[in-house]
């Protein structure tokens, strides 16, 4: 048989253990993700709720849209590190399935510009009785299909069976990775589970801000959009490479606990947010299913990993068996800029939620 | 070549790296030099009570949060991108090398971020000693993101002395090129702040308050011409001597009429900047009523082709290496040069083999593999630095006798080998790799009858 085609590891080792490495991607991945469905889903939302028209909607749109590209800025900045973090545990799988089909890759950068000027200037028309929908949809379509750039990438960097076909088939790296069957259910589990996600955020922006329609038609949305995700979600399952399959199915390895937890935490938010989107329904019923479409987000990016993991595994990868030599004074570095930047970040927040006094010279300090 | 080529038509991965990086650093550097602009300029007007000014300044932040937010953010993931395809090996040896490096910029980057959005969005919910204050705190954060980047970034042109042993962060972070390239790009960053302010204020329509920010605009963009020649013969003095020597002769030839490209790099660079020097004086500084929006997008334009012009001498600079010293720009490590010309590239290379196997594993197919994985990350077949064209007048004796000169990393016996890296390949892999080039260049059967 001949061997795959992957590439030998850096010759440099890890300035962190591998086990840290691991934690700071997934933590700022989760981030990342929190922003991306602020943003992106919430572009969506916003653009929905406009095309609808009715006053009710266009007002909510008013209200929610400012906070759109402030969303997609952090979920671009919040990417980075998740992006550089695989790079470093997962280089060879990562480098080959983006040159394999880089220009696919590549579109990501002009979908995201493109997207994103888009959206200021949708969110630049709903002060005016005259929104640029056409802006909504364009911005919502393009920052969607970034969804499809990274399945692409995801799934090919998994697949490594996969690699010689492509280079056969598509030398410049022009081409999609088709030939996987889990590429589209990923996809559709994406988009749906940004919107799910935004759905939920929305609502509870309604509760905090008191806003009842927002509260309403955000857990419209997550019902709506967590229904499909039943179905797209067995589909990517049943579409798994098959060491991954079986490691979810096996209830008892941490990732077909961290799957069956998320998948517990979305049904039972589903059923708790029925009641909770009805006319009437208090304020504070939104706070339970919140909650537990946030541990089901977390439970899908954990399931997510330990897939990753158990299907390199079975080509022989184990990211955690990376040579390592703990760079001490750098991380020291990296861990007092963390901590300023919650200081900062805490008192930025501070100011804004400070109460504006009448008057411009009013002194705070 | 342990991973797959990117190979782009025509153009070369090369140039798709240096447009977007050409366009991102233009931007970037705006949005450090515009992070002191604004807090500066609001400064001012608050101390003289400029509500005009105040408006403009606000207007301005718009366009910069746009401008930065959209297409800074959007091309520094496109830098990202590029490199990673055009460089797997050489961007994976840098992360591993720097990765808390770049961990720290990204949390400056989210403090620059957050700041800049609360300084927007926060004009009037914001007492306006707090909202100064976000504006100082904005400034101080850009300014850092440069200040950590430049360490990687003149790293690959400097590694210093103690990296290669040690591979400790700091021993290649504060290397000779740090500071000279820090107070350069500053200063540059500063004179593009009050060149971005000229597109913005070229439209205000109270001339008098046009002309007050225009002649402030244009006092930012002096402190560099006074300085920077002062600076990059600083620069210029800690670059590695072989580099030195490739200017300089670039330079000495330009006097017989021979204009290399390294010459023709930095002529570009030297009159681009003095154009802008001149409008500048007599436009925004003399004649600012009259300044105009197509004026204001002259100068970008030419301070666009300043900013490219001098990163790409930059780029020639470290040639032929990625990481000087450390790495070739094929992503050939130095330390594989020897055991690849005595081993074989192809058994050392898993792509290699790839895309040889692909191919049938026939003479030519190595040589193509061998042609892919060492000439493609800096040659085209028919476009940028395009070996059809240097192939064609060729015959196969001479392919291979260019191809064992390449295979030497003595500057007396390979005339290209202060530009190039050397061939890390077998005599016998070196054979397939002229017969290949050679073949392509000559397709047919007659390339056979030629031979």
């Amino acid at each position: 048989m001949i061997p795959l085609p992957i590439p030998p590891a850096d010759p440099l080792p890890l300035p962190l253990p591998p086990v840290i490495l691991k934690a700071l991607h997934l933590l700022t991945f989760a981030l990342h993700l929190l922003a991306v469905n602020l943003g992106v889903g919430g572009t969506v939302l916003s653009f929905a709720h406009a095309a609808r028209g009715r006053e009710g909607d266009r007002d909510l749109v008013r209200r929610v849209a400012p906070l759109l590209p402030p969303a997609v800025t952090f979920a671009v900045t919040l990417g980075v590190a998740p992006l550089l973090f695989i790079q470093l545990s997962y280089g060879p799988f990562f480098y080959s399935a983006t040159v394999l089909s880089a220009f696919p890759w590549l579109a990501l950068v002009f979908l995201l510009i493109a997207g994103y000027g888009l959206l200021y200037r949708f969110v630049g028309s709903v002060a005016s009785d005259r929104f640029r929908l056409w802006s909504g949809a364009l911005a919502s379509l393009l920052l969607l299909s970034i969804a499809l750039v990274l399945a692409n990438m995801t799934t090919l960097s998994m697949r490594p069976d996969l690699w010689r076909g492509l280079a056969a088939s598509s030398p410049h790296g022009t081409r999609l990775n088709l030939a996987d069957p889990s590429l589209w259910p990923r996809v559709l589990h994406l988009v749906t589970g940004i919107t799910a996600s935004a759905g939920m955020l929305l609502a509870g922006w309604g509760a905090w801000k008191d806003h009842a329609g927002a509260r309403e038609a955000g857990l419209r949305w997550f019902i709506g959009a967590t229904l499909c995700q039943a179905a797209w979600g067995t589909w990517l399952l049943l579409r798994q490479p098959e060491a991954a399959f079986r490691m979810l199915l096996s209830g008892h390895a941490f990732g077909s606990l961290a799957l069956w937890f998320g998948i517990g935490c979305a049904a039972l938010a589903l059923l708790m947010a029925i009641p909770a989107s009805l006319r009437g329904a208090a304020r504070k019923a939104v706070g339970p299913p919140f909650l537990l479409a946030q541990g089901a987000v977390v439970g899908m990016i954990l399931a997510r990993d330990q897939a990753r993991d158990a299907t390199l595994a079975a080509v022989g990868f184990d990211p955690y068996a990376l040579p390592f030599k703990t760079d001490w004074t750098s991380l020291a570095v990296f861990a007092t800029s963390l901590v300023l930047l919650i200081v900062l970040l805490t008192t930025l927040v501070r100011w804004v939620l400070a109460p504006v006094q009448a008057g411009a010279e009013a002194r705070h300090d | 070549m342990n991973y797959p080529v990117w190979d782009v038509p025509f153009l070369g991965s090369g140039w798709v790296v240096g447009i977007m990086a050409i366009i991102h650093i233009f931007l970037s550097h705006f949005a450090v030099g515009g992070g002191l602009f604004l807090p500066v300029m609001e400064a001012h007007a608050r101390k003289h009570g400029d509500e005009a000014m105040l408006r403009w300044l606000r207007k301005h932040a718009r366009f910069f949060l746009i401008v930065t937010g959209v297409a800074g953010a959007g091309t520094g993931v496109g830098i990202w991108v590029v490199i990673a395809l055009a460089n797997p090996q050489g961007v994976g040896h840098l992360i591993h090398g720097f990765v808390l490096g770049w961990a720290t910029e990204w949390i400056v980057f989210i403090a620059e971020m957050a700041c800049i959005t609360v300084y927007y969005y926060g004009w009037d919910r914001l007492t306006p000693e707090r909202h100064l204050k976000v504006g100082w705190l904005y400034a101080i954060c850009s300014w850092l993101t440069l200040a950590v980047i430049n360490g990687i970034i003149t790293f690959m042109l400097t590694p210093g002395k103690g990296w290669a042993e040690s591979h400790w962060m700091w021993d290649g972070f504060f290397n000779p090129t740090y500071a000279p390239s820090l107070i350069m790009r500053t200063l540059v960053m500063w004179a593009l702040a009050g060149v971005y302010a000229f597109w913005t204020a070229a439209t205000i329509e109270d001339l008098d308050l046009k002309e007050r920010v225009l002649q402030v605009s244009a006092r930012w963009v002096l402190p560099a011409y006074v300085l920077l020649p002062l600076l990059g013969g600083w620069y210029f003095l800690n670059i590695p001597p072989v580099s030195r020597e490739v200017l300089q002769v670039g330079m000495a030839g330009a006097a017989a009429g021979n204009f290399s490209m390294a010459t023709r790099v930095t002529m570009l660079t030297v009159m681009s900047t003095a154009t802008i020097g001149v409008i500048v004086y007599f436009g925004p500084f003399r004649n600012a009523r009259a300044f105009t929006r197509g004026m204001a997008g002259a100068v970008a334009v030419v301070a666009l082709l300043a900013t490219g012009a001098s990163e790409w001498a930059r780029e020639v600079a470290r040639k032929p290496y990625v990481i000087r010293n450390v790495m070739y720009s094929n992503g050939v490590r130095v330390e594989q040069v020897e055991a690849f010309q005595r081993e074989g590239y192809l058994p050392n290379s898993v792509w290699a083999r790839e895309y040889a196997g692909l191919k049938g594993d026939t003479a030519l197919a190595r040589g193509e593999a061998l042609y892919r994985g060492q000439c493609v990350a800096c040659h085209t077949w028919d476009g940028y630095r395009s070996m059809q064209k240097f192939m064609a007048p060729r015959n196969l004796d001479s392919a291979r006798n260019m191809v064992r000169m390449l295979r030497s990393r003595d500057p007396r016996e390979n005339i290209y080998a202060k530009f190039m890296p050397p061939l890390a390949a077998t005599e016998a892999e070196g054979e397939q790799l002229a017969a290949y080039l050679y073949q392509r260049a000559h397709p047919g059967p007659a390339a056979v009858a030629r031979k």
